[in-house]
């Protein structure tokens, strides 16, 4: 009945000339531009990169030679490999924090803040920082954490130390920190959303049949909102695979990640094997969400 | 039916400068259907979340079988609870979803599958224990609420619209069935709705709420019959009020003149006095046409139809009496079929009898209605 209904409404719904006489023609159309849009601007460049990870690379540019070298030398350096591996584990622990942080805000936002302008001010302001570039947000980190920074001069200007914390920039800490502020709204949007979801009812109803508190929070909210804690997660794990900046100006440029390898071979003039690492930065980042879509249903969130 | 499962003494709930719940006495018999009736944001469903306590009162007490529930969380009170949003946890399936309250009291695996199934099977949805919350049609969500409410095997179970979201023949369907239910497991169910009919099928007590007060508990045969407040026959069923002053007194019958005319009124025992206001109200099917030349009881009016409505095997006629008044009268399709007489705009003249008037023990006019005496 529903679905005669539905049908029904649809077409009254708007008609248009082409639409009514050629249906399959108009949505072909409709989507032209789109996939236009994405051949030129996405295929295209990645078709490039596949290729010239298959080139040779000399002072003179790249040299269309065709060859598996680039390949053979990334999969063979044993420093690759470990930085595949300090890769993950950053990344790892970028989530596990960003994760930790962002519960309690989103829960806070949604249990505690009751004024739905207030919520909305709140959220606003986890935002407000996204206005600004990616790397002036880096980069205010080191007015902060400096041997003269705002917190050494701080705790200088309080006697509580005599010389400045040197951990405080360029360690894998501040690098720590300093990615956590840049991925936390990513976590908090949808897990919040994912919160207000949960209808008011199920909370009462669990708690009627007897469910205290904590218990309520461990086996209904926790598992209603593991749809916005994985969302979130791929988000974390997708952009914080291309990650190569806060690396450099805050972590010190020890210890690259993956992307900040590519950028190493591109000061070097080493075009080709950049490409290569750029195919097997694809790869794996679409593996990685493979697999964690394999934990859940992204139609749920 | 003695013992009072809850009492509810003076009991107070205020949202804001809203009052909700205004200053209430209930006792609701254990094993008995209470169904609480009224319109929307009467105060019924801050009432239930009360005894749940899912809200806390201002002032007065509830007491559940004896105990004073103040200060006690809803989590230890082992009251069974079916919205109607069922509220069912969508992350579980159907027997996690039911064995839930079993799990929260430490009931171990075995002893929680056992029961959970039991439950399912006494709502007749034992072959769906294992499918998923989103693979189920409205009704069998409903029972699945239920079934969670029962398997805490809880002495009180609230039910807040239960049929609510259902479609009306399934609505009818679960109307028995839980009647049945609660017969045979001899549980205290509050029942809140607003819908009159499911109250009047189900209850053995129906409890009409108004403005955050109740108007009338009674039996839904005396709530149908014997209304006691002009708020009780004006929401329950359909019914012509007439305002008026006794002007004649004799053999138990009283003349009472009102802006409709003049009508004999059965006193059903009541002293009254001429001169005195009075208040009574005739049912709607009660209201019989006059379809030859002979009348049909001791009052008529003339009218003219204004409305026609067909509700199944009833045809709801409304006339128009001037001086934007109206008169409804309900009749069975069969009786009026073929008579050119019921069409719009048609002069239509109906009769009742004296006995078929209710007099209010209200004072009309008196102001506020809870003033009068309920």
């Amino acid at each position: 009945m529903l679905e005669a209904a539905r049908s029904t409404s649809s077409n009254n719904g708007m008609r248009s000339p082409l639409s009514a006489r050629r249906p399959e023609l108009f949505s072909w159309l409709l989507a032209l531009p789109g996939t236009l849009w994405i051949v030129l601007f996405v295929g295209v460049p990645l078709a490039a990169i596949v290729m010239f990870s298959f080139w040779k690379a000399g002072f003179s540019g790249l040299r269309p030679e065709y060859n598996l070298l680039n390949y053979q030398r990334m999969l063979a350096s044993s420093s690759f490999w470990s930085i595949t591996l300090w890769t993950y584990q950053v990344l790892l622990m970028v989530l596990a924090g960003v994760m930790l942080l962002a519960y309690p805000a989103a829960y806070f936002i949604w249990r505690v803040i009751k004024d739905e302008r207030w919520r909305t001010g709140i959220i606003l302001l986890c935002i407000v920082p996204f206005w600004t570039s990616y790397l002036t947000r880096t980069i205010t980190w080191l007015p902060m954490f400096g041997r003269e920074g705002v917190v050494n001069s701080t705790l200088k200007g309080l006697g509580l130390i005599d010389e400045p914390i040197e951990f405080l920039l360029y360690t894998p800490y501040s690098m720590m920190l300093a990615l956590w502020f840049l991925y936390i709204v990513f976590m908090i949007g949808p897990l919040y959303y994912s919160m207000r979801r949960i209808d008011e009812d199920i909370m009462s109803a669990a708690a009627v049949l007897g469910a205290n508190p904590v218990r309520v929070f461990f086996l209904v909210v926790l598992p209603m909102t593991k749809p916005g804690l994985m969302a979130g997660a791929l988000f974390v794990m997708v952009l914080g695979m291309g990650e190569f900046f806060t690396e450099r100006v805050i972590g010190g440029a020890q210890n690259p990640m993956l992307a900040g390898l590519i950028l190493r071979q591109i000061d070097i003039f080493q075009w080709a094997r950049a490409s290569a690492l750029a195919v097997f930065l694809t790869f794996i980042t679409l593996a990685t969400v493979a697999i964690m879509l394999r934990f859940f249903d992204l139609r749920k969130v | 039916m003695a013992e009072a499962s809850v009492r509810l003494l003076g009991v107070s709930k205020r949202f804001g400068s809203v009052t909700a719940v205004d200053d209430v006495d209930l006792d609701v018999f254990s094993g008995e259907f209470l169904s609480v009736i009224g319109p929307s944001g009467c105060g019924k469903t801050t009432t239930m979340r009360l005894i749940a306590g899912l809200d806390q009162p201002e002032t007065g007490e509830i007491i559940i079988r004896g105990l004073h529930m103040e200060g006690i969380p809803p989590y230890q009170r082992n009251i069974g609870l079916v919205f109607q949003s069922f509220a069912l946890f969508p992350h579980l399936n159907v027997i996690k979803n039911t064995e839930f309250g079993l799990r929260m009291r430490g009931k171990s695996p075995r002893e929680r599958e056992e029961k959970a199934l039991n439950a399912l099977r006494q709502v007749g949805m034992e072959e769906l224990a294992w499918r998923e919350i989103d693979q189920l049609s409205g009704g069998q969500r409903q029972r699945v609420a239920l079934a969670r409410a029962l398997v805490v095997e809880p002495a009180l179970i609230l039910l807040d619209e239960p049929l609510g979201s259902l479609d009306a023949k399934l609505r009818i369907e679960m109307q028995s069935e839980l009647k049945s239910l609660q017969r045979h497991m001899g549980i205290t169910f509050i029942h809140v709705s607003h819908n009159q009919g499911e109250a009047l099928v189900m209850a053995d007590r129906i409890a009409v709420m108004n403005e955050g007060r109740f108007e009338q508990i009674d039996s839904p045969e005396t709530i149908y019959n014997e209304p006691q407040t002009r708020f009780v026959a004006e929401f329950v069923g359909r019914n012509n009020i007439f305002d008026g002053q006794v002007s004649r007194l004799s053999d138990g019958l009283a003349k009472v003149e009102t802006a409709q005319g003049e009508f004999l009124v059965n006193a059903g025992g009541r002293s009254l006095a001429t001169g005195q206001a009075v208040t009574f109200v005739v049912r709607a099917d009660l209201m019989r046409p006059r379809l030859g030349a002979e009348t049909v009881g001791e009052n008529s009016i003339t009218g003219v139809v204004k409305g026609l409505e067909y509700a199944g095997s009833v045809i709801l006629v409304v006339l128009d009496l001037g001086d934007g008044r109206e008169l409804k009268m309900e009749q069975h399709e069969s009786l009026s079929r073929g008579r050119s007489a019921l069409r719009h705009g048609a002069r239509f003249t109906v009769d009742w009898s004296a006995d078929d008037c209710h007099l209010l023990p209200e004072v009309p006019g008196a102001g506020d209605p809870h003033d009068g005496p309920t």
